[in-house]
């Protein structure tokens, strides 16, 4: 406090204050999250997947690092309990963005691409944005089945 | 240089009998007329694939350009009932500047390999007879340069010598064919999008689209352009060729516990400065020249050389002295090297972190600049993925994922983009200094370590001085001597292979100095006077077509052609999505018929034949193809071959051509169309 108090007597001419932006992570942009949010559920069985398998791989989706992890547990070279996972609340809001805009359609515990949500996500898939985790995606979406996540959440193996 | 079509058949039998067109072209201005969906396009692209170029319209080898008419079934235009094809081809007669005539057919479906080419050689299409017939081959790698390839033997005929080229990977390659037809041979799929043309970018080759135009208009330049990438790459080999040079130097150095000052990273022509170069050793914890210290080194040696082996008896006292402060030194370096170790551990697990962060870096900016790309791909999807207002509330958003209202103001993509690569070019930074840092300790840490096992090896030798006879010769003195020798050797060999290197590097700075002379005598200006002379021309041709054409969206007296892209600019600046959908078409019609116009008045590689599909495009209007015939009429007119294809309402082609030289062709429905038995097979 003091020192407050002797920097305001220092500057005791007019000043304004200019506020900054905040950088924000790429991962926290609404077009990211809602694009990454497509490919994820097209990689899918019948382009739906439940919340726990959407957080699942929204999360391990995001490094490099964890994308080759998941790929060895997946592989079984690697076991359940390596893989960190987390509930990513932003995950939330991208889904709440993607119903609005009407790609997706949840039925309580599920999320599922509508058609034009299937025609978005082809457009994505054929342009070389989130190239990495799209090819992830197609990769291990459907080795990842509702169970095989189940397995994996409760450090069984499977 | 010139290549006439005279003559396209397409055939194609059926279970109900043969089918098939036949269109004869008289050479000159030609308008091809039909309605809508009625096989013009098939007929023109026919042409393409009889000579083998169906690669201009995609990369993806063996896909046939051709409509299903052709490739699987025949629609009766009479009874409207389908036919399967059982075996169809296509053929053309093409004529050369010499007048000699050739006819190509090649099979479309059969039990023949698609990628055979037959040729006769003379008018089978218009005069009939037999004439001799070989086999060609197209697709195939060696079309284009052997013996058997069509397109050898097509630009033979063409009189067209194609030079090589450079691609991407550095290595040598013939202008193809392919590059240079979509220049005069505008087909509806894709040669509308671009000005000059759609030149397929498959082969890699180098500014394929400047090479082609040059190559085209026989511009001068062509040959100068070709050094300079010729230069270019051979500079960039050197530049390598230096840095591993470099390296291997460093290797030199660094294995023998020395370092190199002066030497410079990047090519010079200044041999001297390589010259001035030099080695440092690290001697009682300070680096100095290393010539020195070899002079001070073998000074040494010779002195002890000169020297009788003493006794033990008279070194005892000298002996014990030196024991006490060996064993000090060794203790005082031990603890040196304790600390160069640990700072050593520091500094990599800082490297580690920092390339971490780098990591996460490029990670985020390539989130970024995915959540860039997605902005504009947002509008070719339907809605948009990352918008300013909410979908629901219409509230205006911040383009974030986190509660609303969570962050004051939120960067934009492009200043957040901007960040990121200010963080990572820091961090960069950074960790190259790290490096340097490891290098630097780990030079230290070799150098103390082998001062540690010299003094080790001497305290050694003295204290067996310390316990033998009084009259046994002194190991100590053995050991000093053998110890300079070895040493003496060791830095002289290093020495030794330095110096070679660097008379390497000298070499490079030779080269180096001649490649940099070669490239200043290239002269400034790409363009020579009768270049020039033909841009000046083009771009005249153009301008006073756009008059004839009602080109509105500016004046064309402001257009020019850029000397560097020879595309049309205006005020210097390319012409891209300010002009109407409409003038874009104009300006293609006067950019491709204006090459042709040049090419009547002076000398130039085009083969004086121009062929156009749908040039209306559904969006210039019927005064502006009015004055497209017109103005093809008065180039075909001193003698080039012009063929436009058409479905515009016959009356007013009819009334636009009233007057001119041309031959009309009316199609009332489909082209291919059932023939009787008189037609040929």
């Amino acid at each position: 406090m003091a020192s407050i108090n002797i920097l305001r007597d220092i500057y005791s001419g007019n000043f304004t204050v200019t506020e900054r932006p905040t950088p924000v992570a790429g991962d926290m942009r609404i077009g990211w999250g809602q694009s990454l949010l497509l490919l994820l559920l097209a990689s899918s069985r019948s382009q739906k997947c439940s919340l726990q398998k959407v957080h699942f791989l929204a999360h391990l989706s995001r490094t490099a690092a964890s994308r080759q992890l998941t790929r060895d547990v997946l592989a079984r070279t690697k076991e359940p309990k390596d893989l960190s996972i987390r509930v990513e609340p932003w995950i939330n809001r991208a889904a709440a963005f993607a119903i609005a805009n009407g790609y997706v359609s949840t039925s309580g515990k599920q999320l599922q691409l509508t058609e034009s949500g299937k025609k978005a996500a082809a457009a994505l898939q054929r342009e070389e944005v989130l190239a990495e985790e799209r090819d992830f995606l197609q990769a291990v979406g459907k080795l990842a089945t509702e169970q095989v996540v189940e397995h994996i959440m409760k450090m069984e193996d499977f | 240089m010139s290549l006439s079509v005279r003559h396209i058949r397409l055939r194609a039998n059926t279970s109900a009998g043969l089918y098939g067109t036949d269109i004869d072209l008289d050479g000159g201005f030609t308008v091809l007329h039909a309605p809508n969906t009625s096989g013009k396009s098939t007929v023109l692209h026919a042409v393409l694939y009889a000579l083998g170029l169906e690669q201009m319209l995609s990369p993806k080898r063996g896909r046939i350009p051709l409509s299903f008419t052709m490739r699987t079934h025949v629609e009766d235009p009479d009874t409207e009932q389908q036919h399967a094809i059982i075996e169809s081809y296509v053929a053309v007669e093409i004529e050369n500047a010499a007048g000699e005539r050739l006819t190509v057919k090649r099979y479309v479906k059969a039990d023949i390999d698609r990628k055979l080419v037959q040729v006769a050689r003379g008018p089978q299409l218009t005069a009939g007879g037999q004439y001799e017939r070989r086999d060609y081959f197209v697709l195939d790698p060696g079309a284009a340069q052997r013996e058997i390839g069509f397109h050898h033997m097509l630009a033979r005929f063409m009189d067209w010598d194609l030079p090589i080229v450079k691609r991407y990977d550095g290595k040598d390659c013939l202008l193809y064919i392919e590059t240079l037809f979509p220049l005069f041979f505008v087909e509806q799929k894709i040669g509308w999008t671009t000005i000059p043309a759609a030149i397929p970018t498959q082969f890699q080759i180098r500014d394929v689209h400047r090479r082609s135009i040059e190559y085209l208009m026989g511009f001068d330049t062509h040959e100068i352009e070709l050094k300079r990438q010729d230069l270019d790459l051979k500079i960039n080999a050197l530049r390598q060729e230096w840095t591993s040079t470099i390296a291997s130097i460093e290797a030199i150095a660094g294995a023998a516990g020395l370092r190199v000052l002066g030497l410079p990273k990047a090519p010079t022509s200044m041999g001297d400065d390589v010259k001035a170069s030099f080695l440092q050793v690290f001697v009682d914890g300070k680096w100095s020249n290393l010539d020195q210290h070899l002079a001070a080194l073998r000074e040494e040696l010779a002195k002890l050389q000169d020297q009788d082996i003493p006794e033990v008896e008279g070194l005892a006292e000298e002996a014990r002295l030196a024991v006490d402060q060996l064993n000090r030194e060794i203790q005082h370096l031990n603890g040196l090297r304790n600390e160069l170790f640990r700072e050593r551990q520091a500094e990599t697990v800082q490297l580690a972190s920092t390339q971490r962060r780098i990591e996460h870096l490029k990670e985020d900016l390539q989130k970024h600049k995915d959540a860039k790309k997605l902005k504009t791909l947002g509008s070719t999807i339907g809605r948009d993925l990352s918008p300013h207002h909410c979908p629901t509330c219409d509230q205006l958003l911040d383009d974030v994922l986190l509660p609303q209202g969570t962050i004051e103001a939120v960067m934009t993509l492009d200043e957040n983009i901007e960040y990121i690569d200010a963080q990572r070019r820091t961090f960069e930074r950074l960790a190259n200094r790290s490096v340097a840092a490891i290098h630097g300790l780990d030079l230290e840490l070799l150098n103390t370590g082998e001062e540690l096992r010299q003094k080790t090896i001497r305290l050694r030798a003295l204290k067996t001085d310390l316990i033998a006879p009084s009259h046994a010769a002194s190991a100590s003195f053995i050991e000093e001597k053998l110890r300079i020798e070895h040493r003496v050797e060791l830095l002289s060999g290093s020495r030794a292979r330095f110096e070679q290197q660097i008379v390497r590097l000298c070499e490079h700075a030779e080269t180096w100095t001649k490649l940099l002379e070669d490239k200043t005598n290239l002269p400034d200006d790409r363009l020579s006077a009768s270049d020039k002379d033909k841009l000046n021309m083009l771009e005249a041709s153009i301008r006073s077509q756009l008059g004839a054409y009602q080109f509105i969206t500016f004046s064309p007296a402001a257009l020019t052609v850029s000397q560097d892209t020879y595309r049309p600019e205006k005020e210097g600046f390319e012409i891209g999505f300010e002009l109407s959908a409409s003038d874009t078409i104009r300006l293609k019609w006067a950019y491709q018929l204006g090459l042709l116009d040049v090419a009547m008045s002076s000398d130039t590689n085009h083969p004086r034949f121009l062929v156009m599909d749908e040039p209306r495009q559904q969006e210039a209007a019927e005064l502006s193809v009015a004055g497209l015939f017109s103005e093809a009429a008065r180039v075909a007119g001193m003698g080039a071959q012009i063929l436009i294809a058409t479905s515009e309402r016959l009356e007013s082609v009819e009334a636009a051509l009233r007057d001119k030289q041309c031959q009309l062709i009316r199609f009332d429905g489909r082209l291919v169309r059932r023939l009787d038995e008189t037609a040929a097979p």
